[in-house]
């Protein structure tokens, strides 16, 4: 079975939040489970920023050449309605890519995407979506539309991602309740919507930190008595942050005197303000509430791991991932009694009613005055943090998505190329303006094609002889751009030549000028990204000129999959001169004379 | 001051967009503009950023800027185009 995974989850903001973490999470674990089933791994080539790293992050794991890149007429945004045309033609393009792939299965890490600027989700507009499978968060902004979906723009584009979400022929929810939400809600086929849960990184465990480390966190963030946590996971409302704060308020004396209310998060001045407000209406002190603002990992596992009590207060959750990492890193957890929570918790004695402070604050009093509930809540957070697991996590997706490839048949043909355009020409206006017009074909041009075998090319800009099996390509800029075209004398002469992913290009000159300046406009991070592999050559030269162009090579090397050098005193030179860049290289030296050939 | 500043930008930009196309449209203005500007790419990009407005950004190095000078790939791709364009026309 062929899977590809949509990782654009891993790609925008949200790679830095939940979303990105369960993305990066539930792939590495399917990659390791895969087996005999080909993984192929989609990236949105607008996002940048973020494809080094992933390639770094699935090295090993997926080879190079199944991460494929889709390219979009960007710049691309949901939220503009000057890209809407743009946008559409994007989501036609994105699923052409995908469906030319010929997959069994698509998993689509995260369909609210397209908040973002340039990344581009939709599920059946051009293909058939009876093979995708989207993971399901929750559903809070459908079902709180007052609070979330007030703005018309706001409410209009949630409502075509849920049209998307009603099309996809498998939904996979993170946790049983997101699952009955989704079902209840959309009134959807429950065979449809398969609940896989969700775990915790492996890096939150049960340790006791050692007194110098708990002092400095203490001074860290101004904690000076036991520990009420709670990390929302983000500020919201439904977070019910003042309710809790209120519920402190109406604790014994005696027990506000030992311990204090710390809150990890990350918070605007605004939310800041407010919360502090409350507090202070509510008769706290001002070292009663802390507020730490964003903490790292570390930090927020030391925080869990120090916590006489973790409370979890919230008044809607698709899951709710921070109560599980307080619980696997040995934290004494009570939560509330709605939505997902029970099932995260797992302990009835340890849910309250959230939406009553008196409540909150009697559960709160109950544990603290308990020693043997609060050892009992401990042994039972470890037990329960150990049934979630992101290989069972990965299992569940992996049999769902079985199950959904065997119902929806053998796969269709790759889509034709007149196909996609006709799609384009239907939503795109006619008088589309030349340059748009060219990038589109630019994108359609960079369609996969898995009949395709990869190139060995060979930089002949310096017009040096080469072997029989390499196609030699010169650098050029003859039409404002930099590309590659088909060297003089070879078949073909004078084409531009698209590289594709798992393309080798070898012989790249790092002193030649040409090279130099097609780096300084990007071409060589553009083909990183792709996925062409890239040999440098670093010829006798460099030692003179490493002094002036140290920058640049510094930057141009970070591209390298591999570095030919002349001798060794030049890979020396290389290794002093670069740092950390050249470290990280495999140099090797071709005593003969650099060229890879 | 953040809000006012968008709307200057955009009355900016409404004010010099018909100014500019007018210019162009004389005949050899747009060849000298373009020459011009093609020496100055800074100059263009800071341009071009004022007349598209919020969003735009440079094109990538790699995307094609005249279709006189297309990969078979490309050149195939913007020929599909073209048909369906004119196909979706009649």
């Amino acid at each position: 079975m062929r899977i590809v995974i949509d990782l654009q989850g891993a790609q925008t903001g949200s790679r830095f939040r939940g979303i990105g973490r369960y993305t990066t999470a539930l792939t590495r674990s399917l990659l390791r489970i895969a087996g005999a089933h080909e993984v192929w791994l989609v990236l949105n080539s607008d996002l940048q920023e973020s494809i080094a790293a992933i390639r770094t992050d699935f090295a090993g794991l997926v080879p190079q050449e199944r991460i494929v890149l889709f390219k979009t007429p960007a710049p691309v945004s949901d939220l503009h309605p000057h890209f809407e045309q743009r946008t559409r033609a994007a989501e036609l393009i994105r699923e052409h890519f995908i469906a030319a792939l010929r997959p069994d299965a698509v998993l689509v890490s995260s369909l609210f995407e397209s908040y973002f600027e340039h990344a581009v989700v939709s599920a059946g507009r051009h293909t058939d979506p009876a093979r995708t499978a989207v993971i399901l968060y929750d559903l809070i902004p459908f079902l709180n539309p007052a609070a979330y979906l007030a703005s018309p723009l706001a409410r209009t584009l949630y409502m075509a991602k849920i049209d998307s979400l009603k099309r996809a022929g498998l939904l996979l929810a993170i946790s049983d309740y997101a699952r009955a939400e989704a079902i209840d809600a959309l009134d959807l086929d429950p065979t449809r919507v398969v609940a896989i849960s969700t775990a915790v990184d492996e890096s939150f465990l049960p340790r006791k930190m050692a007194p110098d480390a708990l002092a400095m966190l203490g001074r860290q963030f101004g904690i000076t008595r036991s520990m009420l946590m709670y990390a929302p996971g983000g500020y919201d409302k439904r977070k019910n942050l003042n309710g809790l704060i209120s519920a402190y308020a109406l604790l014994p004396q005696a027990l506000r005197d030992s311990h204090q209310l710390v809150v990890a998060s990350g918070l605007t001045e605004r939310n800041r303000i407010d919360l502090t407000a409350h507090a202070r209406a509510s008769g706290l002190q001002a070292d009663e509430l802390i507020l730490t603002g964003y903490v790292s990992d570390a930090d927020l596992i030391g925080l869990y791991q120090s916590a006489a009590l973790f409370i979890f207060p919230s008044l809607h959750e698709g899951f709710g991932l921070p109560a599980l990492e307080a619980m696997a890193c040995g934290a004494p957890v009570i939560g509330s009694n709605s939505t997902s929570l029970p099932e995260v918790i797992g302990l009835e004695e340890a849910m309250f009613d959230p939406a009553s402070p008196p409540a909150i604050a009697a559960k709160i009093a109950e544990v603290l005055g308990d020693p043997a509930m609060l050892a009992r809540l401990r042994r039972h957070g470890r037990a329960q943090a150990a049934r979630f697991s992101w290989e069972a996590t990965a299992r569940r997706t992996l049999h769902a998505l079985e199950t959904q490839a065997a119902r929806a048949g053998a796969v269709p043909a790759a889509p034709a190329q007149a196909d996609l355009a006709a799609a384009l020409a239907q939503v795109l206006d006619p008088g589309l303006e030349q340059e748009v017009l060219l990038e589109l074909a630019f994108c359609m041009a960079a369609m996969p094609d898995l009949q395709r075998r990869p190139l060995l090319l060979t930089d002949n800009t310096s017009g040096q002889p080469v072997l029989p099996v390499q196609t030699p390509v010169v650098l050029s800029h003859a039409s404002g751009v930099w590309h590659y075209r088909t060297a003089p004398g070879a078949a073909g002469a004078g084409t531009v030549a698209d590289l594709h992913t798992g393309d080798i290009l070898v012989d790249i000159d790092i002193a030649g000028p040409s090279v130099m300046l097609a780096a300084a406009a990007g071409l060589y991070g553009y083909l990183h990204r792709l996925g062409v592999v890239l040999h440098f050559t670093a010829g006798d030269t460099v030692p003179a000129l490493v002094g002036l162009h140290q920058p640049a090579w510094t930057a141009l090397l970070a591209c390298a999959d591999r570095v030919v050098c002349s001798s060794e005193n030049v890979a020396e030179v290389l290794r002093m001169n670069l740092g950390e860049t050249a470290r990280a290289l495999p140099l090797s030296v071709q005593e003969t004379g650099a060229r890879t050939s | 001051m953040k809000a006012q500043a968008g709307q200057l930008a955009r009355t900016l930009r409404a004010a010099l967009l018909p100014v500019t196309q007018a210019v162009l449209r004389r005949p050899g203005l747009a060849q000298l503009a373009a020459a011009a500007l093609d020496r100055f790419p800074a100059l263009r990009r800071a341009l071009r950023k004022v007349l598209r407005g919020p969003g735009w950004r440079p094109r990538d190095v790699h995307v094609p800027q005249t279709p006189n000078d297309l990969s078979p790939e490309t050149l195939a791709a913007l020929r599909a185009l073209q048909a369906a364009f004119a196909q979706q026309r009649h």
